[in-house]
């Protein structure tokens, strides 16, 4: 299972198109891993009709 | 009993010329009759209906007549929540699901005295194609049996075309209502956003939803929405606004009106057929004849507003079925499942820039909505064979509905003819955030200066239809080993245990996902917000 969320972030990192300097690497993949624990909190099922707390504003606004 | 429309029963109930109970019994012998063959039901509730039509028919006797609904029966896209009675989305995976409570349009319409025939097919979750494994058949096509509907409201579309209910409520989140009506040859009218509750409706995308009427004609839908449409405290993206009164608004008179044709969309950008295009010339010198002021209007290309839409919504479909797709990813349609998986290789900043990107369209609007009172374009159509369809084709297509649910503005799609071989053909008149009204003035004056609605699908008791094509087999995806190996890896992330099939179809999905997603990739000022934002108050 490490060898995998090690795996999981280097994929990450790939699709993102990001390198990280070798010296930064293990403390990058430990925040890694305290995200996904973070993640894990949130991992509960939900009633469908649970609603997002943002909501779509229709109203235009111009570019700025 | 010939079919009849809303606006003609709800005249003759009005006066005790008919009775409630009598067009109840006549509506259930004819899906009793011809339902077979069409599969546009997966549940009747006939006790359900001879008692509230008999407690219509009491009512208006001791002259407590409720309005336009009193007495009306219709019937419900199975994903519309009615209390008692199961709510499957046409699934497995939900198939025993019974709700506690209506859906807040579908309180609505018995608040108005409609008589509930039962419940629909529905691509499943609203959110599929025709699918050949679910628990039920997929709905036919009235006028050829061997074709699609369109979806995802594919029964209210067969329904109320063959005259198996009066009207219907549909779902339109990339042009659910607005497909099976073309396709079907009815009425169909996407509303403003947040003008009709989606309380109790199965979430497909909380940021696009919208619950729909569904009728013969233009008028009836009007009808339908003056019930429907009202503020609901309970439903966070509900506007609260006053309602106006919709059937006053078909005065028949559109002269000086100044509509946009959005002739690039269908000619060029989504082409249509040439059947549909000759149709189109033909509707637009309709409107001409009627007084409209028409002018080419081209919008941005079709692929803009699918990507926005597409990566926005499928990451919300996901949020909402994901326990199910990682417990029991065998318990949905295969159909269901090559669309909705994909979700997982969406990130967070995809989403997110789809979002901005909406804003951004909104803005676009702004100046169309102030030069035009409506714009026009094509409807979808003709209806392919059931047999030709392929998940696949969710990913590949634009689509002529869907800029329109990014919009956010109403989008009625109507019959502007058929083809040779019989099939409708259709446009879409789109209005102003909340003009709804004017839109279905529009259509209705088309509608009243065309004979199209004098003719309905030839259906014969007993008929038998062709048989169902088999499951199609997953596209083959057009990527590497080393592709498949991350997708692999973010699929056990996502917790996802995928048989081979399913896996192929997460596969073939992943180029296309990407594409979207780069279409949206730029760079961006961070004071461009997202159309999503969070509010005090929000429920």
């Amino acid at each position: 299972m490490p060898e995998e969320m090690e795996l999981d972030f280097q994929s990450a990192l790939r699709v993102a198109g990001i390198t990280l300097p070798e010296d930064r690497y293990p403390v990058m993949l430990d925040a890694y891993r305290s995200y996904r624990a973070l993640v894990e909190i949130l991992d509960e099922p939900m009633p469908y009709a649970e609603e997002p707390a943002a909501a779509p504003r229709l109203a235009p606004s111009p570019r700025r | 009993m010939p079919p009849l429309t809303i606006a003609e029963a709800a005249r003759r109930i009005a006066t005790r010329d008919l009775s409630p109970v009598e067009l109840t019994e006549a509506l259930l012998a004819r899906i009793e009759a011809l339902d077979p063959q069409l599969n546009a039901y997966i549940r009747p509730t006939p006790e359900l209906a001879l008692r509230q039509a008999r407690a219509a028919e009491a009512e208006i006797a001791a002259g407590r007549y409720r309005g336009p609904m009193h007495g009306i029966p219709f019937a419900l896209k199975d994903i519309f929540s009615t209390a008692g009675i199961p709510t499957t989305g046409h699934s497995r995976s939900a198939i025993d699901h019974v709700p506690a409570e209506d859906a807040h349009t579908v309180a609505r319409l018995h608040e108005g005295g409609g008589v509930l025939l039962g419940k629909l097919a529905t691509h499943e979750f609203a959110h599929g194609g025709p699918s050949f494994d679910l628990p039920w058949p997929p709905a036919r096509n009235p006028w050829n049996t061997a074709h699609v509907t369109g979806g995802s409201s594919s029964g209210s579309g067969a329904a109320v075309a063959a005259g198996l209910a009066l009207g219907a409520m549909g779902s339109d989140t990339g042009g659910s209502i607005r497909n099976p009506a073309a396709l079907c040859g009815i009425a169909g009218l996407k509303p403003t956003y947040g003008l009709l509750s989606r309380r109790g409706v199965w979430t497909n995308s909380f940021s696009y939803d919208h619950a729909g009427p569904m009728a013969w004609t233009v008028e009836d839908c009007a009808l339908m929405l003056g019930a429907l449409a009202g503020h609901d405290p309970l439903d966070p993206a509900s506007a609260d606004r006053p309602v106006p009164d919709y059937r006053a608004a078909l005065t028949g008179d559109i002269r000086g009106l100044r509509i946009g044709v959005l002739r690039d969309l269908y000619e060029r950008d989504v082409p249509i057929p040439a059947p549909a295009r000759e149709a189109m010339e033909a509707a637009l010198e309709v409107l001409r004849g009627l007084g409209a002021v028409l002018e080419d209007v081209t919008i941005r290309p079709a692929a803009d507003y699918y990507a926005v839409k597409v990566l926005t919504a499928e990451s919300e479909l996901y949020a909402v079925h994901e326990q199910g797709l990682r417990e029991r990813p065998g318990e949905f349609g295969e159909d269901f499942l090559g669309r909705s998986l994909a979700a997982i290789l969406i990130r967070a900043e995809d989403y997110m820039q789809a979002q901005r990107e909406r804003r951004v369209i909104l803005a676009e609007f702004a100046p169309l909505y102030a030069r035009y009172d409506a714009l026009v374009t094509a409807g979808p159509g003709p209806a392919p064979r059931l047999e030709s369809w392929r998940t696949i084709h969710f990913w590949q297509k634009g689509s002529l509905t869907t800029p329109f649910n990014v919009g956010g503005g109403p989008a009625l799609a109507q019959c502007i003819g058929f083809t040779p071989e019989g099939l409708p053909l259709a446009m879409q008149v789109v209005g102003r955030p909340f003009d709804d009204a004017k839109v279905l003035r529009i259509g209705h004056a088309y509608e009243r200066a065309t004979p199209w609605r004098d003719r309905r699908p030839a259906l014969t008791p007993g008929a038998t239809p062709p048989p169902l094509p088999p499951v199609p087999d997953p596209t083959p995806a057009g990527i590497g080993q080393a592709e498949r190996d991350r997708i692999a890896l973010i699929a056990r992330r996502a917790g996802l245990s995928l048989n081979e099939r399913q896996f192929e179809l997460l596969c073939a999905a992943a180029p296309y996902v990407e594409q979207m997603a780069g279409r949206l990739r730029r760079p961006r000022s961070f004071t461009e917000e997202p159309a999503s934002i969070f509010r005090f108050g929000a429920i």
